[in-house]
């Protein structure tokens, strides 16, 4: 018998509410880590990297490393979620509460979308207070910017369904992070632009356009730097979300016949 | 006759584990192509757009991605590692084999120095496609290139125990990512050269030189690019020969202590 629509949502609501508290008791640690990395790079593109010629600044490199917070945020949830399938199982619980089987997944999304989101917000104020003198931001566009920060975090969200549905194990993680998820941020353009691609090879640049996180990285460039460097910011916020449907497709209809669910 | 059980043991145990990963092999190398492919395309192709003119530069990363692949296979043998001890604990039965505790987690770093040597074989043909000309074959000593891909490796798998040694289950692994991984590889000279980092910064050139990862980046460039520009080849073995020994000093130490060996 379908359950009452408003108890799903009650359900909905209170397992994202316990999923936010547990971000919360790991937000500590997870800032600490995001911390590390966003020094190390500014450090490394800001001073060093020019000693090669290269002519990054540290505002492109910013930027590009707060798309892939939220991009690569999602896999703390994955992780545990493919450990809990490995090992507890303490999802079959959620599945006997009264909420659909599509709603529950759907609300795997969201919060890992939300843990990716909530990180990635952090990444722009810790980087301006490390290298106040160093970076400027005079075509920054808030909303957009945090448009494009949750568009890209549901997408991601949505992508990690996909991705806990293909991998059999936690021995996989690391194909999935060698084989799919860095050639997409290598080839998505975390050092270039899309404009530069394809000067280099107008085919590419084209087949690129499949790529969603290439949309990530333009759009948060639109968003904050000079907008003539990237595509237009509407196109990226667009493709995004016509990407998220089949992943979110793809990812349920995985999730549902890994775990048997009506 | 003792010791001539004892290395049998050891032979087969080493044996029992290269074939279980020689089942997975293809897997793994097609991870390791699919990663050495995006990350070439990019710097080789589009880096030179953004100043970086010396011509080297596809190989130093080629030769930087050859020797970090290491890195990236040790999460997965310390994955495997934790999840033994967390589950099915086979390694209580190796324990009671007729082999010393401490050459049982030497074998463990050499199944691990496999596992990255062996999916790490293709990337080297592989280079020379992507990179073409760029790539010039007769400049690399290959002696030295093999020698040190071993050393390299058998590093790595040392540092595999040792980090395993410290890590309490298998969530900790996140924490090994973002807090040992990323910072040994970002500050290890993935993109830069030491004497280019002196140049920067003498002294956090100095302090790097306490990070083995500059040594592995160092040794391995050295064999294939101009020598004069990187530590001297045996400078940088001896010191990965140096950490290797006192990572599997600690490592066994701190295993032998927690799983209560003899």
């Amino acid at each position: 018998m379908p359950y009452n629509r408003s108890i799903q949502f009650h359900v909905f609501y209170k397992l994202l509410q316990r999923d936010f508290h547990v971000f919360l008791s790991h937000a500590l640690n997870n800032s600490i880590n995001m911390f590390c990395w966003v020094t190390l790079s500014l450090l490394v593109y800001q001073f060093i990297m020019p000693e090669m010629g290269c002519v990054y600044q540290g505002d492109f490199l910013l930027v590009s490393c707060v798309i892939s917070r939220a991009f690569f945020g999602i896999m703390d949830g994955v992780c545990t979620i493919v450990a809990d399938l490995d090992n507890n199982k303490t999802i079959s619980y959620d599945m006997t509460l009264p909420i659909s089987h599509t709603l529950l997944f759907i609300k795997i999304a969201i919060s890992n979308a939300m843990h990716a989101c909530l990180l990635s917000l952090l990444i722009i104020p810790i980087g301006k207070l490390l290298l106040w003198n160093y970076l400027f931001f005079p075509y920054l566009s808030i909303s957009k910017l945090l448009l494009i920060i949750l568009v890209s975090s549901s997408f991601a969200g949505f992508f990690s369904l996909m991705i806990i549905g293909i991998t059999k194990n936690i021995m996989q993680i690391e194909d999935v992070w060698n084989g799919i998820l860095f050639p997409l941020f290598a080839l998505g353009g975390f050092q270039f632009t899309w404009k530069v691609m394809y000067t280099i090879s107008p085919f590419l640049s084209y087949l690129n356009c499949l790529n969603p996180v290439m949309y990530m990285f333009e759009g948060i460039r639109a968003a904050t730097l000079e907008p003539t460097l990237s595509i237009s910011f509407w196109h990226c916020c667009s493709m995004l979300i016509i990407f998220t449907i089949p992943m979110a497709y793809i990812g349920i209809h995985l999730l549902k016949r890994r775990l048997d669910a009506i | 006759m003792f010791n001539k059980l004892l290395l049998t043991t050891f032979y087969t145990l080493l044996e029992k584990d290269i074939t279980i990963y020689n089942k997975k092999l293809i897997y793994r190398s097609i991870d390791a192509i699919v990663w050495m492919s995006s990350s070439l395309l990019v710097t080789h192709n589009l880096m030179p757009l953004f100043g970086i003119k010396d011509p080297h530069y596809g190989t130093f990363v080629f030769l930087g991605n050859l020797a970090v692949w290491g890195l990236f296979e040790m999460l997965t043998s310390i994955a495997l590692f934790i999840a033994d001890i967390q589950g099915d604990k086979a390694i209580s039965y190796y324990m009671s084999l007729p082999i010393p505790s401490y050459l049982l987690f030497i074998e463990e770093a050499l199944a691990s120095a496999y596992r990255s040597i062996a999916s790490s074989i293709l990337m080297i043909p592989l280079g020379k496609i992507i990179l073409g000309k760029s790539f010039i074959i007769s400049n690399v000593h290959w002696f030295h290139f093999f020698l040190a891909l071993c050393i390299i490796n058998i590093f790595y798998g040392f540092l595999t125990i040792f980090v395993a040694s410290y890590i309490p289950d298998l969530a900790g692994l996140t924490m090994v990512r973002s807090r040992i991984m990323f910072p040994l590889w970002f500050l290890g000279g993935f993109q830069f050269s030491w004497k280019m980092l002196k140049t920067v910064c003498p002294s956090l050139a100095y302090i790097s030189l306490c990070n083995p990862l500059f040594y592995v980046m160092e040794g391995l460039r050295s064999t294939g690019l101009p020598a004069e520009n990187y530590i001297p080849f045996w400078c940088s073995m001896s010191m990965l020969i140096c950490f290797s020994i006192l990572f599997a000093y600690i490592g066994i130490y701190r295993l032998k202590k927690r799983l209560d060996c003899i």
